[in-house]
């Protein structure tokens, strides 16, 4: 298990690109470690902790990938899969100890490059590659919600705007 | 480079499973009063590939705890503001009611070269839930060419400001598609 290719933060970085790393010292063992200290730029936890944290989100992605095989199986076997879409997503990225970062709370590349997965019978067989961003969550959020209602809209035509007169309550 | 978004995924399954093209949403308060739109692209034509790209940025944007423009105060989570004990207990979104700092970025290639751009400034002071650029307290520019580990902050370099400019506007403006940030009457009705 290898440490990160730079453990120290960007140079130039202004202070409010940086995450404290919050989100992990509310684990007990790290808390611990820190006496409770959340991390300032420069400072990098031990390195064993380190390959400890990588090696266990390696790990956890392992485990979900199983887990997503499972559904994929069962999926088979209800005689459903070439009739159904499949997507599947995670809505932010992970810092794993590079630039001394954890977990998502920051706009550089590791934490807001997240992934997005489409699986459509016939079509992507062969597998297709893209990128894909967090940060517009909520509203998409929203809008898988509103397929549903989308799909309803299929008998009166596509390619139209809904109005609704006097509603300030957003699109859904 | 192909990006997608998140946004993407509305459009792209409504596609895809129904045969429904989502419209893209008006800029502005027009937004408000429109029922069915979308912000994203529908990825369908890579996945046929009868297209190479349907659009050339994506976008990203997070929260910090206010911090006032020409401080060096540091940046802090907008969670982890509060007293001892809501240190550490994530908090859904202060932004929602109380001015914070945000960072927006975005990512995009001009003449070749992709590039990562952020920038931090208030919001939720000058505007009701929407930015306001001019009180700045950070910009970052990566060049992903020459840094993929975003190693350099160049962004206040001299040979870099006609760079900044540009991914200035495009960041401003946000997602391409339709809708800007998103339906901020005040803020969107300025031009970008």
């Amino acid at each position: 298990m290898k440490l990160p290719a730079d453990q120290q933060p960007p140079t130039g970085m202004p202070p409010v690109a940086w995450s404290n790393s919050g989100e992990l010292l509310m684990y007990s063992d790290i808390k611990t470690l820190r006496n409770g200290s959340a991390l300032q730029p420069g400072q990098v936890l031990p390195p064993d902790t380190v390959r400890e944290l990588r090696r266990a989100y390696y790990s956890a992605v392992s485990h979900m990938d199983d887990q997503l095989g499972k559904v994929m199986a069962a999926l088979e076997a209800s005689g459903f899969k070439d009739e159904t879409v499949v997507s599947f997503w995670g809505d932010h990225g992970w810092q794993l100890g590079e630039h001394g970062e954890w977990c998502k709370h920051t706009n550089f590349e590791l934490a807001t490059h997240a992934p997005m997965m489409i699986r459509v019978p016939g079509l992507t067989d062969k597998g297709m590659r893209t990128m894909a961003y967090t940060g517009r969550l909520r509203k998409c959020l929203l809008c898988a919600i509103s397929i549903i209602k989308a799909a309803d809209f299929t008998k009166t035509g596509s390619g139209q705007t809904y109005g609704r007169k006097n509603s300030n309550k957003g699109p859904f | 480079m192909q990006t997608a978004e998140h946004i993407d995924l509305f459009p792209t399954l409504a596609e895809i499973a129904a045969g429904v093209t989502i419209p893209p949403c008006p800029m502005g308060a027009a937004q408000l009063t429109t029922a069915l739109c979308t912000m994203g692209n529908s990825l369908a034509p890579l996945i046929r590939g009868t297209k190479q790209e349907v659009a050339v940025a994506s976008f990203s944007q997070y929260p910090r705890g206010y911090q006032p423009p020409h401080s060096d105060s540091g940046g802090s989570d907008a969670e982890a503001v509060g007293d001892e004990a809501s240190k550490y207990t994530p908090n859904p979104s202060p932004c929602l009611d109380h001015k914070c700092t945000m960072g927006y970025s975005v990512i995009t290639k001009l003449g070749g070269t992709e590039y990562r751009y952020t920038e931090w400034c208030d919001f939720n002071t000058k505007f009701h839930r929407a930015p306001d650029y001019e009180r700045n307290v950070g910009t970052e520019l990566y060049d992903h060419a020459a840094d993929p580990g975003e190693n350099q902050n160049i962004a206040h370099e001299p040979s870099a400001a006609k760079v900044v400019a540009q991914l200035s506007k495009i960041l401003r403006r946000g997602p391409l598609t339709g809708g800007g940030w998103g339906p901020y009457s005040e803020a969107t009705d300025q031009e970008y």
